[in-house]
Protein backbone atom coordinates (compact mmCIF):
# COMPACT_ATOMS: atom_id res chain seq x y z
CA UNK A 1 0.00 0.00 0.00
CA UNK A 2 1.35 3.12 -0.87
CA UNK A 3 2.16 5.55 1.61
CA UNK A 4 0.83 9.50 0.68
CA UNK A 5 1.72 12.61 2.88
CA UNK A 6 -1.68 14.56 3.84
CA UNK A 7 -1.18 18.00 4.42
CA UNK A 8 -2.47 19.40 7.49
CA UNK A 9 -0.86 22.30 8.68
CA UNK A 10 -2.69 23.54 12.03
CA UNK A 11 -1.37 24.61 15.26
CA UNK A 12 -0.54 22.01 17.10
CA UNK A 13 -2.55 23.62 20.04
CA UNK A 14 -5.57 25.10 18.56
CA UNK A 15 -8.01 23.23 20.28
CA UNK A 16 -6.33 25.09 23.36
CA UNK A 17 -6.21 28.48 21.29
CA UNK A 18 -9.76 28.38 20.12
CA UNK A 19 -10.95 27.97 24.12
CA UNK A 20 -8.47 30.85 24.58
CA UNK A 21 -10.18 33.09 22.25
CA UNK A 22 -13.92 32.35 23.47
CA UNK A 23 -12.53 33.07 26.94
CA UNK A 24 -10.64 36.28 25.16
CA UNK A 25 -14.13 37.54 24.03
CA UNK A 26 -15.65 37.40 26.96
CA UNK A 27 -13.51 38.97 28.90
CA UNK A 28 -13.25 42.00 26.60
CA UNK A 29 -17.36 41.88 26.52
CA UNK A 30 -17.08 42.00 30.16
CA UNK A 31 -14.83 45.02 30.39
CA UNK A 32 -12.46 42.68 32.59
CA UNK A 33 -8.60 43.19 32.84
CA UNK A 34 -7.64 39.31 32.63
CA UNK A 35 -3.73 38.86 33.73
CA UNK A 36 -2.14 35.69 34.05
CA UNK A 37 0.74 35.83 36.62
CA UNK A 38 3.56 33.06 35.86
CA UNK A 39 7.00 32.67 37.98
CA UNK A 40 8.80 29.84 39.34
CA UNK A 41 7.66 28.01 42.49
CA UNK A 42 8.07 30.48 45.42
CA UNK A 43 8.71 34.07 43.71
CA UNK A 44 5.63 35.48 45.57
CA UNK A 45 2.82 35.44 42.71
CA UNK A 46 0.51 34.99 45.95
CA UNK A 47 2.02 37.23 48.42
CA UNK A 48 1.53 39.87 45.42
CA UNK A 49 -1.15 38.87 44.76
CA UNK A 50 -2.60 39.47 48.91
CA UNK A 51 -1.50 43.09 48.43
CA UNK A 52 -2.84 43.57 44.79
CA UNK A 53 -6.44 42.81 45.92
CA UNK A 54 -6.50 44.55 49.38
CA UNK A 55 -5.04 47.76 47.49
CA UNK A 56 -7.51 47.62 44.38
CA UNK A 57 -10.68 47.53 46.66
CA UNK A 58 -13.10 48.59 46.20
CA UNK A 59 -12.48 47.51 42.45
CA UNK A 60 -14.08 44.06 42.28
CA UNK A 61 -10.97 41.71 41.71
CA UNK A 62 -11.13 37.88 41.38
CA UNK A 63 -8.33 35.38 41.10
CA UNK A 64 -7.79 32.03 39.48
CA UNK A 65 -5.07 30.01 41.07
CA UNK A 66 -3.51 26.66 39.88
CA UNK A 67 -1.53 24.15 41.77
CA UNK A 68 -1.23 20.56 41.56
CA UNK A 69 -2.76 19.96 44.84
CA UNK A 70 -3.64 22.24 47.95
CA UNK A 71 -6.13 24.87 48.22
CA UNK A 72 -3.95 26.82 50.80
CA UNK A 73 -3.56 29.71 47.94
CA UNK A 74 -6.92 30.33 47.84
CA UNK A 75 -7.57 30.12 51.30
CA UNK A 76 -5.10 33.23 51.77
CA UNK A 77 -6.61 35.38 48.56
CA UNK A 78 -10.09 34.77 50.09
CA UNK A 79 -9.55 37.24 53.19
CA UNK A 80 -8.77 39.82 50.30
CA UNK A 81 -11.80 38.85 48.13
CA UNK A 82 -15.35 37.22 47.88
CA UNK A 83 -14.24 36.27 44.05
CA UNK A 84 -11.54 33.28 44.39
CA UNK A 85 -11.12 29.92 43.07
CA UNK A 86 -8.38 26.97 43.24
CA UNK A 87 -8.29 24.95 40.26
CA UNK A 88 -6.21 21.85 41.58
CA UNK A 89 -4.47 20.22 38.61
CA UNK A 90 -3.07 17.40 40.05
CA UNK A 91 0.19 16.31 38.02
CA UNK A 92 -0.70 18.89 34.81
CA UNK A 93 2.37 21.36 35.17
CA UNK A 94 0.03 24.39 33.88
CA UNK A 95 -2.92 25.90 33.22
CA UNK A 96 -5.11 25.21 30.15
CA UNK A 97 -7.69 27.75 28.77
CA UNK A 98 -10.33 24.54 29.29
CA UNK A 99 -9.70 24.49 32.91
CA UNK A 100 -10.08 28.51 33.48
CA UNK A 101 -13.36 28.36 31.51
CA UNK A 102 -14.65 25.56 33.51
CA UNK A 103 -13.64 27.23 37.00
CA UNK A 104 -15.54 30.57 35.69
CA UNK A 105 -18.79 28.91 35.76
CA UNK A 106 -21.39 30.89 37.87
CA UNK A 107 -19.57 33.63 38.17
CA UNK A 108 -21.08 36.87 37.16
CA UNK A 109 -17.89 38.03 34.53
CA UNK A 110 -19.84 42.17 33.84
CA UNK A 111 -19.64 42.75 38.03
CA UNK A 112 -15.80 42.52 37.86
CA UNK A 113 -13.20 44.88 36.31
CA UNK A 114 -10.23 42.32 37.12
CA UNK A 115 -8.87 38.50 36.76
CA UNK A 116 -5.87 37.65 38.20
CA UNK A 117 -5.24 34.09 36.87
CA UNK A 118 -2.80 32.69 39.17
CA UNK A 119 -0.85 29.96 36.85
CA UNK A 120 1.30 26.62 38.46
CA UNK A 121 4.52 27.58 39.53
CA UNK A 122 6.50 26.91 36.47
CA UNK A 123 8.79 28.87 34.14
CA UNK A 124 8.77 26.41 31.11
CA UNK A 125 4.89 25.08 30.68
CA UNK A 126 2.63 27.47 31.32
CA UNK A 127 4.63 30.12 28.56
CA UNK A 128 3.20 27.58 25.33
CA UNK A 129 -0.79 27.90 26.88
CA UNK A 130 -3.18 30.83 25.77
CA UNK A 131 -5.91 31.56 28.74
CA UNK A 132 -7.68 34.29 26.60
CA UNK A 133 -5.56 36.56 28.97
CA UNK A 134 -5.20 40.27 28.27
CA UNK A 135 -1.54 40.71 29.65
CA UNK A 136 0.95 38.09 30.77
CA UNK A 137 3.03 39.36 33.70
CA UNK A 138 6.53 37.50 34.74
CA UNK A 139 7.45 37.20 38.02
CA UNK A 140 11.12 36.88 38.98
CA UNK A 141 12.71 37.01 43.04
CA UNK A 142 15.22 39.08 43.82
CA UNK A 143 16.54 35.86 45.68
CA UNK A 144 16.65 33.93 42.06
CA UNK A 145 19.82 35.64 40.64
CA UNK A 146 20.06 37.81 37.81
CA UNK A 147 20.77 35.93 34.65
CA UNK A 148 17.44 33.24 35.31
CA UNK A 149 15.49 35.68 32.44
CA UNK A 150 17.60 34.07 29.98
CA UNK A 151 17.62 30.53 31.42
CA UNK A 152 13.99 30.75 30.20
CA UNK A 153 13.31 32.48 27.24
CA UNK A 154 10.45 31.23 25.79
CA UNK A 155 7.74 32.96 28.86
CA UNK A 156 10.32 36.13 29.18
CA UNK A 157 10.11 36.36 25.32
CA UNK A 158 5.87 36.67 25.99
CA UNK A 159 5.80 38.58 28.34
CA UNK A 160 4.17 42.43 29.04
CA UNK A 161 5.38 43.12 32.16
CA UNK A 162 7.98 41.39 34.41
CA UNK A 163 7.96 41.62 37.82
CA UNK A 164 11.13 42.11 40.14
CA UNK A 165 9.74 40.87 43.90
CA UNK A 166 10.75 40.79 47.14
CA UNK A 167 12.69 44.07 46.47
CA UNK A 168 13.22 44.89 50.03
CA UNK A 169 15.82 41.86 50.68
CA UNK A 170 18.12 43.89 48.15
CA UNK A 171 20.33 45.28 50.95
CA UNK A 172 21.00 41.74 51.64
CA UNK A 173 21.70 40.07 48.61
CA UNK A 174 24.50 40.84 45.92
CA UNK A 175 21.77 40.98 43.24
CA UNK A 176 23.31 43.01 39.99
CA UNK A 177 19.90 45.12 38.51
CA UNK A 178 21.64 45.94 35.69
CA UNK A 179 22.49 42.67 34.85
CA UNK A 180 18.85 41.79 35.26
CA UNK A 181 17.65 43.91 33.22
CA UNK A 182 20.02 42.96 30.45
CA UNK A 183 19.27 39.56 31.06
CA UNK A 184 15.36 40.44 30.47
CA UNK A 185 16.21 42.49 28.12
CA UNK A 186 18.55 40.16 25.17
CA UNK A 187 14.83 37.67 25.34
CA UNK A 188 12.67 40.76 25.67
CA UNK A 189 13.88 43.48 24.34
CA UNK A 190 10.96 46.29 25.40
CA UNK A 191 9.15 45.00 27.82
CA UNK A 192 8.75 46.76 31.35
CA UNK A 193 10.65 46.17 34.64
CA UNK A 194 8.68 46.95 37.72
CA UNK A 195 10.57 46.25 40.64
CA UNK A 196 8.18 45.86 43.87
CA UNK A 197 8.51 44.12 47.40
CA UNK A 198 5.08 43.28 48.45
CA UNK A 199 6.23 43.53 52.08
CA UNK A 200 7.14 46.96 52.70
CA UNK A 201 4.85 48.14 49.55
CA UNK A 202 7.25 49.81 47.38
CA UNK A 203 6.85 49.77 43.78
CA UNK A 204 2.71 49.27 44.57
CA UNK A 205 1.64 52.23 43.25
CA UNK A 206 3.62 51.88 39.97
CA UNK A 207 2.16 48.19 39.89
CA UNK A 208 -1.27 49.20 40.17
CA UNK A 209 -1.07 52.30 37.56
CA UNK A 210 -0.40 49.82 35.38
CA UNK A 211 -2.82 47.60 35.64
CA UNK A 212 -5.54 50.42 35.99
CA UNK A 213 -3.81 51.76 32.55
CA UNK A 214 -3.66 48.21 30.58
CA UNK A 215 -8.05 48.37 31.98
CA UNK A 216 -8.15 51.67 30.56
CA UNK A 217 -6.51 51.01 26.97
CA UNK A 218 -9.34 47.80 26.81
CA UNK A 219 -11.89 50.32 26.14
CA UNK A 220 -10.07 51.59 23.30
CA UNK A 221 -11.39 49.89 20.42
CA UNK A 222 -8.37 48.83 18.71
CA UNK A 223 -8.05 50.37 14.89
CA UNK B 1 6.09 18.26 31.87
CA UNK B 2 3.85 19.60 29.28
CA UNK B 3 5.31 17.65 26.50
CA UNK B 4 2.57 15.06 27.14
CA UNK B 5 -0.45 17.86 26.45
CA UNK B 6 1.27 18.05 23.87
CA UNK B 7 1.57 14.66 22.55
CA UNK B 8 -1.65 13.84 23.15
CA UNK B 9 -2.91 16.84 21.43
CA UNK B 10 -0.59 16.07 18.64
CA UNK B 11 -2.72 12.43 18.86
CA UNK B 12 -6.43 13.97 18.95
CA UNK B 13 -5.57 16.10 15.75
CA UNK B 14 -4.67 13.26 13.72
CA UNK B 15 -7.86 11.31 14.84
CA UNK B 16 -10.10 13.91 13.79
CA UNK B 17 -8.30 15.42 10.85
CA UNK B 18 -8.22 11.62 9.65
CA UNK B 19 -11.33 10.36 10.61
CA UNK B 20 -12.43 10.12 6.89
CA UNK B 21 -9.93 7.62 6.98
CA UNK B 22 -10.97 4.74 8.25
CA UNK B 23 -8.61 2.21 9.47
CA UNK B 24 -5.38 4.33 7.73
CA UNK B 25 -2.91 4.45 9.51
CA UNK B 26 -0.41 7.10 10.08
CA UNK B 27 3.44 6.47 9.36
CA UNK B 28 5.47 9.86 10.17
CA UNK B 29 4.40 12.79 11.43
CA UNK B 30 6.42 16.04 10.25
CA UNK B 31 6.39 19.46 12.94
CA UNK B 32 7.62 22.39 12.63
CA UNK B 33 8.84 23.86 15.91
CA UNK B 34 10.67 26.99 16.65
CA UNK B 35 13.43 27.67 19.47
CA UNK B 36 10.67 29.58 21.41
CA UNK B 37 7.98 27.00 21.72
CA UNK B 38 9.84 26.05 24.72
CA UNK B 39 9.82 21.87 23.56
CA UNK B 40 12.25 19.55 24.46
CA UNK B 41 12.39 17.11 21.19
CA UNK B 42 13.11 13.97 23.45
CA UNK B 43 10.61 14.44 26.04
CA UNK B 44 8.32 15.29 23.34
CA UNK B 45 9.14 12.21 21.25
CA UNK B 46 8.77 9.93 24.34
CA UNK B 47 5.37 11.48 25.17
CA UNK B 48 4.36 10.89 21.96
CA UNK B 49 5.61 7.24 21.89
CA UNK B 50 3.08 6.67 24.59
CA UNK B 51 0.17 8.96 23.74
CA UNK B 52 0.64 7.18 20.11
CA UNK B 53 -0.06 4.06 21.48
CA UNK B 54 -3.37 1.72 20.40
CA UNK B 55 -3.76 4.89 17.84
CA UNK B 56 -3.68 5.27 14.09
CA UNK B 57 -0.01 7.16 15.15
CA UNK B 58 1.20 3.91 16.98
CA UNK B 59 4.78 3.44 16.03
CA UNK B 60 4.88 6.53 13.79
CA UNK B 61 7.77 8.20 13.24
CA UNK B 62 8.19 12.35 14.25
CA UNK B 63 10.03 14.00 12.06
CA UNK B 64 10.86 17.66 13.20
CA UNK B 65 11.48 20.60 11.29
CA UNK B 66 12.98 23.48 13.62
CA UNK B 67 12.87 26.84 12.75
CA UNK B 68 14.74 30.02 13.56
CA UNK B 69 13.76 33.26 15.53
CA UNK B 70 13.35 35.83 13.23
CA UNK B 71 13.12 39.70 14.50
CA UNK B 72 12.11 43.07 12.60
CA UNK B 73 13.23 46.42 13.50
CA UNK B 74 10.21 48.31 14.08
CA UNK B 75 11.62 51.32 12.78
CA UNK B 76 13.07 50.38 9.36
CA UNK B 77 11.88 47.24 8.64
CA UNK B 78 15.02 45.30 8.28
CA UNK B 79 14.56 41.38 9.00
CA UNK B 80 16.92 39.14 10.93
CA UNK B 81 17.53 35.27 11.51
CA UNK B 82 18.88 34.13 14.94
CA UNK B 83 19.87 30.77 14.12
CA UNK B 84 19.72 28.66 17.53
CA UNK B 85 21.80 25.46 18.32
CA UNK B 86 21.32 23.84 15.24
CA UNK B 87 20.01 20.65 14.70
CA UNK B 88 22.67 17.91 15.44
CA UNK B 89 23.32 20.04 18.35
CA UNK B 90 21.75 17.74 21.27
CA UNK B 91 17.75 17.20 21.34
CA UNK B 92 17.86 19.64 24.78
CA UNK B 93 16.14 22.43 25.39
CA UNK B 94 16.11 24.05 21.96
CA UNK B 95 15.50 27.55 23.08
CA UNK B 96 18.74 28.15 25.51
CA UNK B 97 21.12 30.56 25.03
CA UNK B 98 19.08 33.04 22.87
CA UNK B 99 20.26 36.59 22.88
CA UNK B 100 18.31 38.79 21.09
CA UNK B 101 19.47 41.81 19.55
CA UNK B 102 19.12 44.86 21.54
CA UNK B 103 19.55 47.16 18.44
CA UNK B 104 18.41 46.79 14.77
CA UNK B 105 21.75 45.87 13.06
CA UNK B 106 21.17 48.42 10.17
CA UNK B 107 19.82 51.44 11.34
CA UNK B 108 20.75 50.93 15.10
CA UNK B 109 16.91 51.17 16.33
CA UNK B 110 16.21 49.47 19.73
CA UNK B 111 13.81 47.02 20.63
CA UNK B 112 13.23 44.80 17.60
CA UNK B 113 10.13 43.09 17.23
CA UNK B 114 10.30 39.01 17.04
CA UNK B 115 7.58 37.92 14.41
CA UNK B 116 8.52 33.96 14.01
CA UNK B 117 10.67 31.11 16.24
CA UNK B 118 7.34 30.45 18.71
CA UNK B 119 5.94 27.90 15.72
CA UNK B 120 4.80 24.63 17.20
CA UNK B 121 2.51 22.93 14.12
CA UNK B 122 1.82 19.87 12.60
CA UNK B 123 2.57 20.11 9.18
CA UNK B 124 1.66 16.85 7.38
CA UNK B 125 1.02 13.26 8.04
CA UNK B 126 2.08 9.83 5.85
CA UNK B 127 -1.13 7.63 6.25
CA UNK B 128 -1.26 4.33 4.55
CA UNK B 129 -4.55 3.08 3.69
CA UNK B 130 -5.84 -0.20 5.35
Amino acid sequence: MPEELVRLEQRLLRRNEDAAAELRRRFRAAGILTVNLMSSPGAGKTTVLERTLASIAPEPAAVVVGDLATENDARRLRRHSPWVRQVTTGTVCHLEAAMVAAVLEGWDLERLHYLFIENVGNLVCPASFDLGEAVRVVLFAVTEGEDKPEKYPPIVHRADLVVLTKCDLLPYLGFDLERFRASVHSVNPAVPILPLSARTGDGLGAWLAWLRSRRAALAVPSS
Amino acid sequence: MHELSLALALVETLEERLRDRSGARVTAVHLRIGPLAGVVESALRAAFEVAAAGTLADGAHLAIERTSIVVRCRACGQERRIDGPGADESDGFVAHLIHLPPTCASCGSSAPAVIGGDELELVAAEVVDA
